[in-house]
């Protein structure tokens, strides 16, 4: 809400604000670089580690929410989320998920058989 | 990226290696001492015969450890959205690591450094308007006595086609045209009498 001189707002509640994409990609390219070399990284050490199954995937996830909350915290500091990301939940969690999940599977399984 | 986390990432970068070499030795001394389980679908820990020789602690921490210096490392990359201003030749930073998405907001930096993002497009010489910017720093030069001796555009033209115009090199080259042209229609003319014939 923005207020002109005299303290009256001068957009009202139902107008819609313009977005600039430059600024939305941007802010995703950022996001999607940390989270592609965090998922990579944890693949590598949940083959060292060695674990199986579903171990593994519980691993995936807890670091992939861990990361997300962690950008969240360090990044979009002074501000809200909302000021840079369009839709939070689905920008920061749905949206690479299966991305992270694919290159996080390939290092674990190619590290897992390296070393066993 | 900064020294800081460039020094990190590589400190975890050799970390894990030096982790994952360490299990694949391990590895390699229990397969020889057959206390290894192989092919079963279980838990790591039950993959091996006997407690004592499960991957050793020290191990599993210092591939955590990687992991968690590496995160800190990405992290540490990031640097404040950064511009320079009109007046000044240093960079300043702002506080911030994102660029806000709202229009209104995104736009401060644009304004300060009067930049237009469609820049490129806009300035293309085919879509601008190149006698209004020649006036536009003819009225700057003068107002700044950079010199007054750039003359109108419409009086260039005037001069050169009444022929009073003062440079030398315009007065050659109007010459050497007026030649040219005149040669052109001798050409002409005479070619299509010889085709054409007297007409009797």
């Amino acid at each position: 809400m923005e207020k002109d001189n005299n303290g009256n707002s001068t957009t009202a509640s139902n107008d819609v604000l313009i977005k600039s994409t430059r600024s939305i990609q941007y802010n995703n390219q950022k996001l999607q670089y940390v989270q592609d070399a965090t998922s990579l990284f944890s693949g590598c050490c949940c083959g060292i580690l060695q674990l199986e199954s579903l171990n593994g995937f519980t691993f995936f996830i807890i670091q992939y929410v861990s990361v997300a909350i962690l950008f969240v915290i360090i990044l979009c500091k002074g501000g809200k989320i909302t000021n840079y990301f369009l839709n939070p939940i689905q920008d920061l969690i749905i949206e690479n998920l299966f991305r992270e999940l694919a290159g996080f599977l390939m290092t674990w399984t190619f590290v897992y058989a390296l070393v066993v | 990226m900064s020294f800081l986390s460039k020094t990190l990432v590589i400190i975890s970068i050799l970390q894990l290696i030096h982790s994952g070499y360490s299990t694949y030795e391990f590895n390699q001394v229990i397969k020889q001492l057959n206390l290894k389980k192989t092919l079963t679908i279980s838990t790591s820990a039950s993959n091996y015969n006997t407690f004592a020789s499960s991957l050793p602690m020290d191990i599993q921490y210092e591939a955590l450890f990687a992991l968690f210096l590496f995160t800190i490392g990405i992290f540490f990359s990031f640097e404040t959205v950064s511009y320079i201003p009109l007046s000044s030749k240093k960079v300043v930073q702002t506080a911030e690591y994102l660029q806000p998405i709202d229009m209104n907001r995104a736009s401060i930096l644009d304004n300060l450094q009067e930049i237009d993002p469609y820049g490129g497009i806009n300035n293309t010489p085919m879509l601008t308007d190149l006698l209004q910017k020649r006036r536009e720093y003819r009225e700057w030069a003068k107002k700044n006595g950079l010199g007054d001796d750039i003359s109108d555009d419409k009086d260039q033209v005037v001069k050169i086609v009444n022929g009073t115009s003062d440079s030398k090199q315009f007065d050659k080259a109007l010459d050497v045209a007026t030649k040219a042209v005149t040669e052109r229609d001798n050409i002409k003319n005479n070619s299509t009498k010889t085709k054409r014939g007297n007409k009797k």
